[in-house]
């Protein structure tokens, strides 16, 4: 049985985390790492689309749009009325649940890469259509439809949080820097799985700061962090195929709709909804569905894939 | 239905679909003991349901430092 390295990192940091082994991990390396990351998937992103440009990734935009407002449509219900929270704290974990997690993202595409499995490659672009979404929808239905961005400090919070600034940016200087892209190439592109692989072992750490956590807040945000990116990744998959997406782009959208938020909208919500539990949210997205989607969604989108696509 | 049996039957569901599909995966040549693994931790957490608070007063972290 073979496993993929960059996951195996992950398994490593979840191993020592519940060892309590006291890895040396400066914080600061894993700003480095994090920064690193959303700037590469930017650029590729970038150098893409301005191969790729079509009316017909306009259209695809949209209808990725109308995704993301969807999935906290579908978790609000579920956490009020199976969970019994409270509307503040359901709207800002289905806000969470309706924007994407970067890092599973890139997990997927080292997977799909080591495969040797084709996806679009203007996905980034998506990755960053995702974030913004799930956070307007997740203040209406905790403040209702007046809410909106009206705070001037909800909108820079929403609008130019770092990991949004620094995937747009990426996205735009792959996209203008046209054959000069190839001397930073080196660096951003090819250090990319290691890089990567060192942020999962941090990764691995924090989850299980996050499942302690989660110990007190109830077994139903287990059994939620686990059935809500299934049933989002199936409408990603669907989705997906209904676009025409290859394989590989189906199984990444599966895995962006699977994927639960913790750059942009934890930021967001601090500033909207100070009165929700920070702790519930990251708890079920990174103790329960980053380790969930890392370790059993991806193969299951994958294989869900290649069967719609078949 | 009250509030403790409403989630002791949706993980009591997440659960079973775990089940299903890992099953499902092996039946076909697919590795499908990772959703295995996680369909039977989660059924011990049906019969906690209800039992433990859905949330505790625990202070607010802010989730931005665990960036990406």
């Amino acid at each position: 049985m073979q496993l993929d390295a960059v996951v195996l990192f992950f398994v490593l940091g979840l191993a020592a985390g519940t060892l309590k082994v006291r890895l040396p991990f400066p914080g600061g390396l894993y700003q480095s790492l994090t920064l690193f990351l959303l700037l590469a998937i930017g650029l590729k992103g970038g150098a893409a689309l301005a191969e790729h440009a079509s009316l017909r990734i306009v259209w695809q935009s949209l209808l990725v749009v109308g995704f993301g407002i969807t999935l906290p449509l579908l978790a609000f219900p579920l956490l009020r009325h199976i969970g019994g929270l409270d509307k503040i704290n359901a709207a800002a974990i289905a806000a969470h649940y309706g924007s994407v997690s970067v890092a599973t993202y890139a997990v997927a595409v080292a997977v799909l890469d080591a495969a040797g499995i084709a996806y679009e490659p203007y996905f980034p672009l998506f990755v960053v259509l995702l974030e913004i979404p799930a956070i307007i929808v997740g203040l209406a239905l905790a403040k209702g439809m007046s809410a909106g961005l009206a705070s001037r400090e909800l909108a820079h919070e929403t609008l130019l949080s770092p990991g949004i600034v620094l995937m747009v940016g990426g996205l735009l200087i792959g996209a203008f820097s046209g054959d000069s892209l190839t001397k930073i190439a080196p660096f951003f592109m090819e250090l990319f799985q290691g890089v990567l692989a060192l942020f999962l072992l941090k990764m691995g750490l924090i989850t299980t700061e996050q499942l302690s956590a989660l110990k007190q807040d109830g077994p139903f945000l287990a059994a939620f962090g686990v059935f809500m990116p299934l049933l989002a990744g199936l409408l990603g998959a669907l989705l997906g195929n209904g676009l025409g997406l290859s394989i590989g782009g189906i199984t990444l959208l599966a895995v962006l709709g699977a994927s639960a938020s913790y750059i942009a909208v934890p930021a967001a919500m601090r500033v909207a909804l100070p009165q929700a539990n920070a702790t519930l949210s990251m708890a079920a997205s990174l103790g329960i569905t980053f380790p969930f989607n890392v370790l059993a969604g991806i193969p299951v989108y994958l294989l869900l894939a290649q069967w719609l696509h078949s | 239905m009250s509030l403790s049996l409403r989630q002791r039957l949706f993980i009591l569901f997440v659960s079973l679909t775990n089940l299903g599909l890992a099953a499902l995966l092996t039946l076909n040549g697919h590795p499908g003991i990772p959703l295995g693994v996680i369909g039977v931790a989660l059924l011990p957490l049906a019969w906690l349901a209800g039992r433990t608070p859905a949330h505790t007063a625990l202070p607010q972290q802010d989730g931005d430092s665990y960036a990406a």
